[in-house]
């Protein structure tokens, strides 16, 4: 930028910095009516309370109560805000020749500084930011003119990366503390936004790049090391650290959809190392898989088998037991109805007719009735 | 007697009365003002009195005891100065954190 666009875009800052100066009193106004609508309800409610008390009406009197109660923990978040925006309000409009000076600090500072006359962007860029052996690349740092009049409702800059490095696993995270261009402030909130009432364009340029050049590990969109991502080794699914699991067989990073449990033993196995039951089909480790029935010899899980026996196989058992037994039981009802002894064993039948000698012939037992007489 | 000692106790308040005088006298004859702005934490910006001929390195170590000054970005006037720079009236000094951590 020469030295007439520098000016022309200090006198656009400075125009824009007296309209917040008018915003912030309407801010100022917007924060106290909200404040005075908290106490008009508690003043409400406690009229409501007075009536209740007068006729006795103790349920309505708690009711009350209760409103009152809710109105009071809002109150100090209102105080608060109110205090905020108060305390700012004599903030000093620069001076055309100030923010000139700044500008012209800030090309000193980083070097890469143009005004996208277009968007009305005042843009500077940083380094290449590396952070933790992680390259990210450059970033532009815009601050829209218009948007600087609206600082209480909306961010007026926006952080764009220049050679994009996203984290694997979203594409919008081109830094851990920037997501979809805009920057996390944390602990460089207040001082950005006092930076920024004030008219000071290099620490505030400063402030954000002190931001993206730090790497705070308790709070990221993306943390580094889960940066790349993990690729799930039966698909190539790119997953995060908190979304992989690992086969306990082949030690293979997989992810949930490539990932079973076996339902003996719990263990996690992936696709490749898992077996099915073949009677339930549900999954079994390899370890587990080598329970199998003793007669078919299928893969079974130890809830599907029955005396070492595949439901089919136990089946067949036991129909054969029965048709053993009904054969065995034909058998016996066949020598009944013949109605003598058994020759190898000579025993009476019980039946009423006379039981047959083989050794004797033309001998008939005496029944008991006939000994009586 | 007692107007001795009346008068000693006069003379006593008019010299220690002097003394306050002319230690303040001392002190804005000594002191000059700079406009001081950190950008750590929530910000401060307001002009202060600093003694005559203190130095950058003298006024950081005043002013933010316990912290290392290659943690912060140092300017004078919008521009960067070595550590034994001599601070001037009016001067305008400007701390920034080098490492500021952003959540999410």
């Amino acid at each position: 930028m020469n030295d007439k666009q520098v000016v022309q875009v200090a006198s656009m800052i400075v125009e824009v910095l007296e309209k917040l100066r008018k915003n912030r009193y309407a801010h100022c106004l917007q924060r106290l009516n909200l404040f005075m609508s908290k106490v008009q309800c508690v003043t409400h409610d406690a009229r409501r309370l007075g009536a209740a008390l007068s006729h006795a009406w103790f349920a309505a009197a708690e009711r009350c109560c209760q409103g009152i109660s809710r109105q009071l923990n809002d109150v100090p978040y209102a105080v608060c805000r109110v205090e905020n925006i108060l305390n700012r309000r004599d903030v000093k409009v620069p001076q055309l020749s100030e923010v000139t000076e700044e500008i012209r600090a800030l090309q000193d500072e980083f070097g890469d500084v143009e005004f996208n006359w277009d968007e009305k962007a005042l843009c500077a860029v940083t380094e290449p930011i590396t952070l933790d052996e992680v390259y990210l690349g450059r970033f532009r740092i815009a601050l829209y003119i218009e948007r600087l009049g609206e600082l209480h409702h909306q961010v007026p800059y926006f952080v764009m990366a220049i050679d994009p490095h996203p984290a694997a696993t979203d594409e919008a995270v081109t830094h851990p503390h920037v997501s979809n261009e805009q920057v996390c402030e944390g602990d460089g909130a207040a001082a950005i936004q006092a930076a920024l009432e004030a008219g000071r364009l290099t620490d505030f340029f400063t402030l954000v790049r002190s931001i993206l050049t730090t790497y705070n590990p308790d709070s990221p969109y993306v943390a580094l090391a889960d940066w790349y991502g993990t690729p799930c080794y039966e698909c190539g699914y790119i997953m995060d650290r908190e979304n992989v699991y690992y086969c306990t067989y082949c030690e293979n990073a997989v992810c949930d959809e490539c990932s079973a449990v076996c339902e003996s033993c719990a263990e996690v196995v992936c696709k490749g190392c898992a077996c099915t039951c073949e009677i339930c089909e549900r999954s079994l480790c390899p370890h587990c898989a080598k329970t199998k029935c003793s007669q078919c010899e299928s893969v079974c899980c130890a809830s599907c088998l029955d005396d070492g026996l595949c439901p089919d196989c136990k089946e067949e058992r036991e129909n054969d037991e029965e048709t053993d037994d009904d054969k065995q039981n034909a058998a016996k009802k066949e020598e009944t109805t013949l109605g003598g002894r058994l020759a190898e064993r000579g025993e009476r039948t019980g039946a009423t007719d006379a039981a047959v000698q083989p050794h004797s012939v033309g001998q008939a037992p005496v029944l008991s009735g006939l000994l009586g007489q | 007697m007692r107007a001795a000692r009346q008068e000693k106790a006069v003379s006593r308040s008019h010299t220690r009365r002097t003394c306050a005088l002319t230690t303040l006298l001392m002190e804005r004859i000594m002191t000059m003002r700079i406009l001081y702005i950190n950008n750590d934490g929530g910000g401060f910006a307001d002009y202060l009195n600093v003694p005559e001929g203190q130095t950058v390195e003298q006024f950081f170590a005043e002013q933010m005891p316990g912290r290392e000054p290659h943690d912060y970005l140092i300017r004078v006037n919008r521009q960067p100065v070595p550590c034994d720079y001599v601070l001037q009236e009016n001067d305008r000094v400007t701390l920034t954190p080098t490492k500021i951590e952003g959540a999410m």
